[in-house]
């Protein structure tokens, strides 16, 4: 719970945070279902989805509002122990019910969202990894071509190739760096502003995705030094001796 | 083992082939010993800076062999070259060559880097090269805020760092004036008596030919010693 009580009773509703923020209410404020006037008693927290935010009222309440015909699922709250004996149960009473399990419900919304969702989010996610070494290998390329010469003195000094990868591969893991910083700073910003102007919206950041796009960049400096590593392998350090 | 630091042994390079072959360097033989500081002298493109790539393994010959500290450059690898050239040849160009982001300190400690060393000991002794070359108030200043005679003083601090037995200078006074030029010539040759090191010198600078044990004249890439009169 966000703000007040979770427990509605007659005449009474709960509604989502985002649901109170959108419509300009408040606690203690009257909103109409099918003309009868409900107060609102308290205000949930995460229970807003993309498109639509949860309300909550007891169960008589709801009955007696919109009648047993108009309810489409229900979730019930039963040992674990038990599960399978109440579905049973279930299913034998109400046989044009489809009952699911908590796994089985979570599992099927997981693949609503891998069927329809996370193709598309790997599309630019891929784009987005190739448009990331095509930038990283621009910088690292442009700062070899610049140091062209100093390769060269490298080089004609006694700098093996090895120490001259090492070399690109450092600016190009320093170039990821910042730029991964740069990412994760400002991905936090445009969340927190895309949740101050679409409220509904509520972008989630764990640190097991901040270390997946670590390991990313940490990837595409290495993908992206190649080149710049070929380039620096062919520098004749006889460039030296050019005035 | 001969003794010699470096030998040539009848070493030729030529570039293109067919009628546009050039022969830039002819059956070379020459053989610096230790402690001796040797003038190559010539007209601009007689091959000189071939020659002097070539001793410093930075360019194969077209045939015959160099043999660098006893080691012959053909029997190693690339690898092999850089390898003994960091540790046996200091470089010094006209162009002085400094990575312009790096301090003078930072310039000679760089190439004791590569040669493995990072230790409080690297930076002491890049400390204590450049004040034996008179630049101990300059350590922090990169190269940009140096004069010519200060920057072939750094470079010739880096090419003393990882203390090579050879030193190959190319045109180390074509871009001083002639007192920076003789200062930083007098130095080199200094350090090179004091440390018996071997220095070969490519240049077409009459004036520092008394520093030179040996002078040799190359010419349409044939080497031979040099008489008074073409030196003059």
């Amino acid at each position: 719970m966000a703000e007040g009580r979770g427990d509605p009773g007659p005449g009474e509703i709960v509604l989502d945070e985002v649901s109170l923020q959108i419509n300009g209410l408040h606690l203690g404020d009257n909103i109409d279902i099918d003309g009868q006037p409900h107060q609102i008693v308290g205000a949930s927290k995460d229970t807003t989805l993309l498109v639509a935010q949860y309300a909550f009222v007891d169960i008589a309440e709801t009955r007696r509002l919109l009648g047993p015909d108009r309810i489409n699922f229900l979730m019930l709250k039963v040992d674990p122990a038990m599960t399978e004996t109440v579905r049973q149960q279930i299913e034998a009473a109400h046989p044009e019910l489809i009952v699911y399990t908590r796994e089985e419900f979570a599992r099927n919304n997981a693949a609503v969202i891998s069927n329809g969702i996370l193709p598309i989010l790997a599309v630019i996610v891929a784009i987005a990894v190739v448009i990331g070494v095509i930038i990283v290998g621009l910088v690292v390329y442009s700062a070899t071509v610049e140091k062209y010469r100093e390769y060269g003195v490298l080089k004609a000094v006694g700098a093996g190739s090895f120490d001259l990868y090492k070399i690109v591969l450092e600016q190009s893991i320093i170039s990821s760096f910042l730029g991964f910083f740069a990412g994760a700073i400002g991905s936090i910003g445009v969340a927190w502003l895309i949740h101050k102007i679409e409220i509904q919206i509520n972008v989630v950041f764990s640190l097991k995705y901040f270390a997946s796009a670590f390991v990313a960049a940490i990837f595409m400096s290495v993908i992206a030094s190649y080149i710049p590593a070929r380039k620096i392998n062919k520098i004749d350090p006889v460039i030296v001796f050019k005035a | 083992m001969s003794g010699n630091i470096l030998e040539l042994k009848s070493v030729s390079k030529s570039y293109g082939s067919g009628r546009t072959q050039i022969e830039a360097v002819r059956d070379v033989n020459l053989e610096v010993r230790r402690g001796e500081i040797v003038l190559i002298m010539g007209p601009s493109g007689s091959g000189k800076t071939t020659m002097l790539s070539m001793a410093g393994g930075l360019l194969a010959p077209t045939s015959g062999e160099i043999i660098m500290g006893g080691q012959p450059l053909g029997d190693l690898d690339s690898r092999g070259i850089s390898e003994l050239r960091l540790r046996h040849v200091g470089f010094v160009f006209q162009a002085f060559n400094l990575l312009a982001g790096l301090s003078a300190l930072e310039n000679v400690a760089l190439v004791m880097n590569l040669a493995g060393r990072r230790d409080s000991s690297v930076e002491r002794d890049s400390k204590k090269l450049l004040a034996r070359l008179g630049l101990e108030r300059r350590l922090g200043h990169v190269p940009a805020d140096l004069s010519g005679g200060e920057k072939q003083r750094v470079a010739l601090a880096r090419a003393l760092a990882n203390d090579p037995p050879l030193i190959l200078a190319d045109e180390p006074t074509g871009n001083l004036d002639s007192k920076s030029g003789r200062e930083v010539m007098d130095m080199l040759a200094g350090l090179a008596r004091e440390e018996n090191k071997a220095v070969v010198i490519v240049t077409h600078d009459p004036r520092i030919v008394d520093i030179a044990d040996r002078v040799f004249w190359l010419e349409d890439g044939q080497l031979s010693p040099a008489k008074p009169q073409s030196i003059v």
